[in-house]
């Protein structure tokens, strides 16, 4: 039944691979994907472009970062909620991205940001 | 009165008699051989109806000649020994002497006939309590090793007087087929088919619907149809579908493939909508059947209503454990939003998504979730989701609903509005235009709360 069986087949989905800069974090929806995809969105620069078309360096995205909850970065907030880790996702951290253009923004299929674990 | 029937449970006691071990095999949470044998043997001789008698009454041993030859004694026409052995893989057996009467022959055939639905099948072995010269010439000997306390599932079964109603009941059939003369206890009638007409096929069924744990499944509200008459009407199943069905149905309520978690009110609620969605709905069934079939993984759904911070439901996450945390395997379902949920299309909004296929997504996630080799959290769950938006859209076709789904994505409203909406697009997939979009409205759930989980409306458009 399953479409996708290797974290390979996934990664093929990207549009674009890029390192980016993290600008600001936005707000957390509260709670996680399941029937509805859940995004946390994170304004960053391109600072450096590894695949694909359609973004240059330089470039300020709004990029949708999925909340999962089995996800190591995705930590319950001090209000209870879950969002993204704050001692990771921070303004000026670094990430690699794999990402779609989802009509109206730019999607993370994931993110690696182990060097912020670092 | 007249006896018909031994029946010989095995073991019993603490110490050896003979041959005869006193325990037998011992499952993985205890259960001991000898009490199970026993206590079938009494079920069965109760089914019977004083035709029968045991060679143990109680916790004691008995050697295996005095076993052998009891049948003899009593002039009894039929000798079953029983057994419930510990092997890892053991399936029903029945055991015949390798020297074995015709007459015995014919009570292990006509006893693994009703055991059919137990996987039985007849076996020879030079076994003594079995030896020919042990047994009259008319009688018929055999000996049914259930097996089972080799794995924890059999032993649950066997631990379940239900199941073991359901053994006995067979084991009757099975015995009283012999001594009518080798016919089938139900007959081999062709199967009835129609509207909740009990068309159980050859044989045996009445004792294995007795074995399925039914729960809250209604039998009478499937269509039961002919072969060849169901195509292309996703409301009509064969009698063959409907019985895998509700072996579906009882592998979900003794937690196998799907274990439901929650208030027994939210469980019940759940069991429900299933059912209903079943009803109308192939690839509904097909997916229960599908994602419980396999008792290698078995996901959890959290089934609440209203949890906190769940908008429809929550992939890798356990809203009834405390405190709620992300849980691998676990898929939490809020029954307060799926009820918002039409369940069938109105006039002007023909292709509304359904209570159906949002059920059908989230046990597939689920499924795909605790199956997926996807070693990244976020791609697994990517996938899964991917795999429920197929599976979804496999409804929409069944359905022939206009548009199909990419999937919804969750908007947040304005800071401070306390709301927020799951936005859906329905595209024609030849055009890639939308043919509609639905908007679902969250609020609070409650004034003390400010966190918008609980759907409230949808809004069509257009």
């Amino acid at each position: 039944m399953a479409i996708y069986s290797t974290d390979a087949e996934v990664l093929a989905l990207a549009q674009v691979e890029f390192n980016g800069r993290i600008l600001e974090v936005g707000e957390t929806p509260g709670t996680t994907s399941g029937y509805a995809m859940a995004y946390q969105d994170v304004s960053a620069e391109v600072t450096e472009l590894r695949a694909g078309s359609g973004l240059q360096v330089g470039d300020v995205v709004q990029l949708g970062v999925p909340l999962v909850a089995s996800s190591p970065w995705v930590v319950p907030q001090p209000d209870g909620r879950f969002g993204l880790d704050a001692a990771v996702f921070h303004p000026d951290a670094s990430f690699h991205a794999w990402a779609l253009w989802e009509g109206d923004r730019w999607a993370a299929l994931t993110v690696d940001i182990e060097a912020a674990y670092s | 009165m007249h006896i018909s029937t031994v029946i010989d449970p095995a073991h019993g006691g603490a110490a050896r008699a003979g041959r005869s071990t006193p325990y037998g095999a011992r499952g993985v949470t205890g259960l001991i051989e000898k009490d199970v044998t026993l206590d079938l043997a009494r079920r069965l001789a109760t089914q019977l109806s004083g035709e029968a008698r045991l060679t143990r009454d109680t916790d004691v041993n008995v050697s295996l000649g005095e076993r052998a030859t009891a049948a003899r004694r009593f002039g009894a026409r039929a000798f079953v020994s029983l057994h419930a052995g510990g092997g890892e893989t053991a399936g029903t057996e029945v055991w015949i002497h390798t020297r074995s009467s015709p007459r015995s022959s014919a009570l292990a055939h006509a006893m693994a006939r009703e055991l059919a639905r137990f996987g039985a099948r007849v076996r020879r072995g030079d076994l003594a309590v079995l030896h020919p010269s042990a047994h009259a010439d008319d009688e018929g000997a055999c000996l049914v090793e259930l097996g089972g306390l080799g794995h924890a599932d059999g032993e649950r079964r066997l631990r379940d007087p239900r199941h073991l109603d359901a053994l006995a009941c067979a084991l009757a059939s099975g015995v009283r087929g012999f001594l009518r003369g080798g016919a089938p206890a139900y007959g081999r009638g062709a199967p009835a088919y129609g509207r909740g007409a009990p068309a159980y096929g050859r044989g045996a069924p009445a004792a294995y619907a007795l074995a399925l744990d039914l729960t809250d499944f209604v039998e009478s509200a499937f269509y039961v149809y002919p072969p060849g008459q169901t195509a292309g009407y996703p409301a009509r199943l064969t009698q063959a579908e409907l019985d895998s069905v509700k072996e579906a149905w009882d592998r979900m309520m003794r937690g196998i493939g799907i274990a439901l978690d929650g208030a027994a009110s939210a469980k019940q609620a759940f069991r429900r909508m299933l059912l209903d969605c079943m009803v109308t709905s192939k690839v509904m069934r097909d997916t229960l059947v599908s994602v419980t079939r396999d008792d290698g993984h078995t996901v959890t759904l959290d089934i609440a209503t209203s949890p906190p911070d769940v908008m429809v439901d929550r992939f890798e996450f356990a809203a009834n454990q405390s405190p709620p945390a992300a849980m691998l395997g676990h898929q939490t379902i809020d029954m307060h939003d799926l009820n918002v949920v039409p369940r069938v299309s109105t006039t002007a909004h023909f292709g509304m998504i359904h209570q159906t296929e949002v059920l059908i997504h989230g046990l597939v996630e689920a499924a795909e979730g605790i199956r997926s080799t996807i070693v990244d959290p976020v791609l697994r769950f990517r996938a899964c989701h991917a795999t429920a938006v197929a599976e979804e859209n496999r409804y929409r076709a069944e359905e022939q609903m206009q548009g199909m789904t990419a999937g919804a994505v969750i908007v947040p409203g304005p800071a401070g509005s306390n709301t927020a909406t799951i936005v859906i697009h329905l595209v024609d997939p030849a055009t890639g235009n939308d043919v509609s979009v639905e908007t679902w409205h969250f609020s609070p759930a409650g004034a003390s709360s400010t966190i918008p989980d609980d759907l409230v409306s949808i809004d069509y458009a257009p």
